[in-house]
């Protein structure tokens, strides 16, 4: 197998009052084409940052002090931003946590989605993002190009901006924290729908949680990440029934004892 | 009975206002800029509706014209200053570094100087054209707005959708014209008015210290009148001009104030 993404050595520290807060330290790991990885870690343990830096969108205080991202081979760290826009949302594509408020209020859904085939210089075709709304069990498309994002519903933008994400065939989609503003019966459509999307759509997908159920369920290979730092590394049944380090270990019990030993997850 | 929106009210206002100023010469009974000997300080009659000043020009048409002058400098110039405020707060807002950085400490130096008394120089250096006041008064109204803007787009580059354009791709100057700046109306449709009030106030103190555009009858040259006629019993030419000054001010005033609260989502 190729590697479609190499992450070397990744640490992105934030500027806080001068000082310097490290929010990922020295994370390698290899995303193969085809393939999906789980980043798993409880809040602040640096995943999301991960995220970030690999489509350039880090916030004003973020510094990446070494490492390298190499997307098929190319640095994207060392790329100006008039080159790395061009892989962003074409090659490599974000979805977020919440959806509605990752999109721009005053614009309807149809013009989001003019304005992204523009920044790429690619023709809009308003029957391809249809036909996309469609496999991805969007209702009534028309009404939903015509809306407005806060008119849409939790799972109905989540659908919308995963469309977003996939209409220029990415290689890469990048899925940050995607259900976790959702409600339990949603979050469960969402994670059969990335599925669907996995099998559907020739993608390799990293998929950020803090939700060992929805890793395991989904993913091929998992990492544990826990305060800037690797953790472990495995498929979900080592993760689940093996763990190697004691942090995952407490990790899984703790949603174990949530879901009362129940080792068979429903999505 | 309803209770009057004020919104509304102000709106109808400006209308009729604007309409007064657009048609001053069908209004105006008279040339205000006439002046007739032996008719000077005369109360208001049913010839002069407002009296006339010391030279025997009629107030009421006066105040007419001078609404239209009021209006033209006030719209003309916080359209040009609000939409230099724009660019400059969009540029150093969004894109900050040396460029931004700079345009700010531009802006700071103009509002560390007194401003009337730099306006007044500026006029006089460059003799009182109606042209020359606009572009003045505008030239030393962009730096408040500017700043005003400037703060807005700074926090609204932090929304997430911000964020995620940037994820997807979005070019630095989409980025400013799609997502942030519709997202800055309200903050830019109050300023405007706010500015359109201060314009007409500063056009005309500028016409109460001589300034003025000959030609373009200004509210504050009557104003000056009045200081004269008042002690010889003139009101009129006091209170007519100086009301029509109040007005327009406060509901420019009124709407900016309006606007933003009905436009702000957050407020709404």
């Amino acid at each position: 197998m190729k590697p479609l993404l190499e992450v070397r050595e990744l640490t992105v520290a934030y500027r806080v009052k001068g000082a310097m807060k490290y929010a990922v330290k020295d994370v390698s790991f290899t995303l193969n084409e085809d393939e999906v990885l789980a980043i798993v870690g409880e809040s602040g343990s640096g995943k999301s940052t991960i995220a970030l830096s690999i489509v350039g969108a880090l916030p004003e205080n973020a510094v990446v002090v070494r490492g390298k991202i190499l997307f098929r081979g190319i640095d994207l760290l060392k790329l100006r931003p008039s080159e790395r826009r061009y892989i962003n949302g074409k090659e490599i594509s974000i979805i977020f946590q919440d959806p509605i408020t990752h999109l721009n209020p005053l614009r309807k859904v149809r013009l989001i989605f003019k304005d992204l085939f523009e920044d790429h210089g690619v023709e809009f075709n308003i029957q391809g993002v249809l036909e996309l709304l469609r496999r991805l069990k969007v209702p009534d498309p028309q009404r939903v190009l015509e809306s407005y994002p806060f008119q849409l519903s939790g799972g109905m933008a989540q659908r919308v901006f995963i469309a977003l994400a996939l209409v220029l065939n990415p290689k890469l989609l990048i899925a940050d924290e995607p259900t976790s503003a959702l409600d339990l019966t949603i979050q469960a459509q969402v994670v059969r729908l990335l599925r669907e999307v996995r099998e559907n759509f020739r993608v390799s997908m990293i998929m950020i949680t803090h939700d060992i159920g929805v890793a395991t369920s989904i993913a091929d290979r998992i990492l544990v990440m826990y305060d800037g730092g690797l953790v472990e590394e495995g498929s979900p049944d080592d993760i689940l029934l093996r763990p190697k380090s004691r942090y995952t270990a407490s990790l899984v019990n703790s949603t174990k004892a949530l879901y009362k030993g129940v080792m068979s997850w429903t999505y | 009975m309803r209770k009057l929106n004020s919104l509304t009210v102000c709106v109808v206002l400006t209308f009729l206002l604007g309409i007064v100023g657009l048609l001053a010469d069908q209004v105006a009974p008279y040339d205000p800029l006439n002046t007739r000997m032996f008719r000077g300080l005369q109360p208001p009659s049913n010839v002069n509706l407002m009296g006339t000043d010391q030279l025997g020009r009629d107030v009421f048409s006066w105040v007419v014209y001078g609404i239209r002058t009021s209006l033209l400098v006030g719209l003309s110039s916080a359209t040009m200053a609000v939409a230099l405020a724009v660019i400059i707060g969009l540029l150093s807002g969004y894109k900050g570094g040396i460029i931004g950085n700079v345009l700010m400490r531009v802006a700071d130096v103009f509002l560390s100087i007194p401003r009337f008394m730099l306006i007044i120089v500026t006029v006089v250096l460059l003799s009182p054209r109606i042209s020359n006041i606009i572009l003045v008064i505008a030239m030393f109204s962009w730096p408040e707005a500017a700043r005003v803007v400037r703060s807005e787009v700074l926090s609204i580059k932090e929304r997430e959708y911000v964020m995620a354009a940037k994820a997807l791709g979005s070019r630095d100057l989409d980025i400013m014209i799609t997502e942030i700046l519709p997202n800055t109306t309200p903050t830019i449709l109050s300023l405007w008015t706010l500015i359109i009030a201060e314009a007409i106030l500063t056009e005309s103190a500028l016409g109460f210290l001589g300034l003025s555009d000959f030609n373009y009858p200004s509210l504050g040259v009557m104003l000056m009148m009045a200081k004269n006629a008042i002690f010889v019993g003139g009101w009129w030419v006091l209170l007519f001009p100086s009301i029509t000054l109040v007005i327009l001010i406060l509901m420019f005033n009124f709407l900016s104030d309006k606007l933003i609260e009905r436009l702000s989502p957050r407020l709404g």
